[in-house]
């Protein structure tokens, strides 16, 4: 870990004539050469890092709904199908995300997801980054993805609710109802039970929670049973997602563990998301398109890949759905073979 | 060295069990149930597996179990989610009594062979609430600490005193000015007497209809007598008369007598050519009246055969894609699919009775339920609560007679039921067994009980077995 700031971080204030011009609070201006090889959609207002050896990274898109504050790279559980790449926090880390925070103005955080890793590992550090965000903007509409966890101490539960005020939507992994699927999935003896506490603590201080349950080989036949149990258990929550599979990093390795095609598990899908919204829960389908969907779940779709990660194959040139399809994740190793145009909507 | 040698022989146990209850079912198989109303299936081998320590962890059945909260291998969640549940379920015994049933008048414009009311009979002098005791009986609704409440105008025929009606409702509105509590009113009604000036009012201030329907004509006619006229022919006029200028739709009480029972299909039928969207099959109350006369009666087991064949017709109908349900089974089956209290009154624990549902008599009298309230005509007073214009509404509340409904009605303390895997979704009522037997206490293996698990017993198999439409109407039932 070196102690030296060996980046820069800081806001696009023009682009012009091949240069971008950096400002940063607490630091000087920077001009850089915007060239071929830049990323190309860097618009003005974005906030973009600089390394040490002038790569640049878009930190925070001004016009993004999707923005992501990665609290930490350290998790607490070794999930079969997580995409995200498991790498150490550096001291850089660290320092990015504080240079970061100091360049967001009101305007920037409307939307703000922060995720990790596990945020709430860092007890003090994600109470801070709550406050401050809201401090800039107390409208703005923050998602805490979490395993929930940490939340089985009641008074770290409050901490949290107290700090993201209203504003917070606490969304909550749960892998299946099963306590035995679960910690299979997530690698972790107990977690369940470390869960579900969670859950019922930030129930009891007013939470404001989401569940998230990503689609897998591991828990797909019991999703009737998943909503069963959150009609049963877990009622106060306030939406439910049902997401697809994003086959990168951990997940990627894991494929064929993890992975089985949407069309297997749809008519499953179906029964838990009605069987949920009999009990006035209401829930949604993320990371799937169109034609992996039964045209009965369409109404429940949300185009929630980030912009930058969605692509398409070129067989969707030729699909109906495509302008509003939330589209495939660019960053999986492979795309299902179910995945053909829509000629028809009837 | 003695120590470590106990440690090694005690076998540890890889889970605990949770408290639960269990029945083998004529399949073979086990059908168990927690204390909150968690449930699952068992084959006979992995149920012997379960209770014999040996379940396997990680089987389909372990998983299952677990996932049920039936065992548990955690220190605290399957405990605490139990726990939530259940107060879940039971909040309603901290929320006070919803419903008040105020009795308007003992007189009727009609005469029903059945009538539990024991109403006296068109031109009899009947008593009628004064405005004095209704002014009392709406300050005592009001001081009741539910938020949400509903008053519930019954007889005899409340029509007949429809300007004390009137005035309470507009009284208990001005009350609920300071007292800002959400009020629904009923209209108990047989429609007979409805006139312009009465549609006009319950328009305008949302009152909610309930009234009887038996059938089509011949059977409707058959036990319900409005002198000079067909009892139907002017229900159904009338019904389309208030529908017409309301935007609430009446719903209508069906009474099973041994005249219906055996064609409920025709029944079921007739309500959903007047537009209904179900029907709620409930037994004959053999109170009052209806006690005296033994060709209105029928056993348990006709009625159960009756009602079964009732839904399997029903559930036939909805799979012709007409959306129409009955109430009970929707009722048991809310309690099986969420742990949310449903607000009936009845069939629950503790009892609604005293609890949740307060009965006004016309001078003023209190009562746990009308059955109590009819007992008390008939010379036991054992079951008044006290009086709205001697005492508080708290006193009433806190009276004997509420707390032994109460403490009788608490299954885990009830033989029979506290070994009944289907008492989670169930209830007594003391106030029955007082009738039956003069004390609270119930019993079990009354016919009561047989008809209640059979009913149970049946909507579990059929969720068990159901296919994917079978489940999406029984789910819808609970929407």
């Amino acid at each position: 870990m070196r102690a030296e700031q060996d980046f820069y971080v800081g806001k696009v204030r023009a682009i012009k004539n091949g240069i971008i011009t950096l400002a940063s609070k607490g630091a000087s201006k920077k001009r850089i050469p915007f060239s071929a090889e830049r990323p190309v959609s860097i618009e003005n207002g974005d906030i973009v890092l600089l390394t040490e050896t002038d790569d640049v990274h878009v930190l925070w898109r001004s016009h993004s709904k999707d923005n992501v504050i990665i609290i930490t790279n350290a998790c607490n559980q070794m999930c079969r199908y997580c995409p995200q790449p498991r790498t150490a926090d550096t001291f850089s880390n660290v320092a990015i995300n504080r240079a970061l925070l100091s360049n967001l103005e009101k305007k920037d955080i409307s939307f703000v997801t922060i995720t990790g890793g596990e945020p709430t590992l860092m007890h003090s550090a994600l109470i801070d980054l709550l406050k401050q965000l809201l401090k800039k903007n107390p409208l703005a509409s923050i998602a805490l993805l979490t395993n929930g966890m940490e939340f089985d101490d009641m008074s770290f539960a409050y901490e949290i609710v107290k700090a993201g005020k209203s504003q917070t939507r606490i969304c909550v992994s749960l892998h299946s109802d099963s306590p035995f699927i679960h910690d299979s999935i997530t690698g972790v003896p107990g977690s369940f039970e470390r869960t579900a506490l969670g859950l019922l603590n930030l129930h009891r201080t007013g939470a404001d929670i989401e569940l998230r349950v990503v689609l897998n080989r591991l828990n797909f036949e019991r999703l009737p049973d998943i909503a069963f149990s959150i009609g049963m258990n877990f009622p106060f929550v306030s939406h439910v997602a049902f997401m697809g599979l994003e086959l990168h990093a951990t997940a990627a390795y894991n494929a064929k563990e993890v992975w089985v095609d949407p069309p297997a598990y749809m008519n499953q899908l179906k029964r838990a998301i009605y069987q949920l919204q009999c009990r006035k829960i209401p829930s949604s389908i993320y990371n799937l398109p169109y034609c992996l969907v039964s045209k009965s779940l369409w109404a429940y779709m949300r185009d929630s890949i980030s912009g930058w990660k969605k692509t398409f194959l070129p067989l969707c040139d030729s699909c109906l759905m495509k302008a509003t399809c939330p589209g495939l994740f660019m960053t999986s190793i492979f795309q299902s073979p179910s995945i053909r145009p829509i000629k028809t909507i009837l | 060295m003695l120590e470590n040698q106990n440690a090694n022989t005690q076998k540890q146990s890889a889970y605990t069990l949770m408290p639960f209850s269990f029945e083998l079912l004529s399949s073979g198989d086990y059908f168990l149930s927690g204390l909150a109303g968690d449930f699952a299936f068992l084959s006979k081998n992995d149920f012997y597996a379960l209770v014999s320590d040996s379940l396997v962890i990680g089987s389909k059945a372990f998983i299952e179990l677990e996932a049920k909260k039936l065992i548990t291998r955690g220190k605290a969640a399957a405990r605490m989610m139990t726990a939530s549940a259940l107060l879940s379920r039971k909040m309603f015994t901290f929320s006070g009594p919803r419903l008040h049933i105020v009795v308007m008048t003992r007189g009727c414009n009609s005469h029903c062979d059945y009538c539990h009311a024991s109403s006296y009979s068109p031109g009899e002098k009947a008593p009628q609430m004064t405005i004095d005791i209704a002014k009392s009986v709406a300050k005592a609704i009001m001081s009741s600490p539910s938020r949400e409440i509903t008053v519930e105008f019954q007889g005899g025929e409340p029509v007949l005193s429809w300007d004390t009606v009137r005035f309470m409702i507009e009284y208990m509105r001005m009350l609920n000015i300071k007292a800002a509590k959400q009020i629904s009113f009923v209209l108990c009604t047989n429609l007979l007497m409805l006139n312009q000036e009465m549609v006009e009012y319950i328009s305008k201030r949302g009152i909610e209809v309930s009234t009887s329907l038996d059938g089509p004509a011949d059977l409707h006619d058959r036990h319900r007598h409005f002198p000079l006229a067909s009892a139907h022919e002017l229900f159904i006029k009338n019904l389309q008369f208030l529908e017409s200028e309301t935007s609430k739709k009446a719903s209508p009480l069906l009474t099973v007598t041994r005249t219906n029972l055996f064609q409920l299909r025709r029944v079921i039928d007739h309500y959903i050519e007047l537009g209904r969207n179900g029907i709620f099959i409930r037994p004959l109350n053999l109170f009052g009246r209806a006690a005296l006369d033994n060709t209105l009666g029928y056993s348990a087991e006709e009625f159960i055969e009756a009602y079964i064949d009732a839904l399997e017709y029903i559930l036939e109908i909805n799979k012709r894609g007409i959306e129409f349900r009955e109430f009970m089974a929707a009722l048991l089956l809310r309690r099986i699919l969420t742990p949310f209290d449903d607000g009936f009154v009845d069939l629950k624990f503790p009892a609604g009775a005293g609890l949740s549902v307060l009965v006004y008599d016309v001078n003023g009298d209190v009562y746990p339920s009308d059955e109590a309230r009819m007992m008390a005509a008939s010379g036991d007073t054992r079951l008044k609560m006290g009086n709205v214009q001697q005492m508080s509404l708290k006193d009433i509340r806190n009276s004997e007679i509420a707390r032994s409904i109460f403490k009788s009605s608490i299954p885990w303390l009830i033989p029979g039921c506290s070994s009944c895997p289907y008492s989670p979704y169930c209830g007594v009522d003391p106030i029955r067994v007082y009738s039956e037997t003069g004390d609270f206490m119930p019993f079990s293996e009354s016919s009561e009980c047989q008809k209640n698990r059979t009913i149970l017993r049946w909507l579990f198999d059929k969720l068990r077995k159901a296919d994917q439409n079978t489940e999406r109407i029984l789910y819808s039932w609970i929407a």
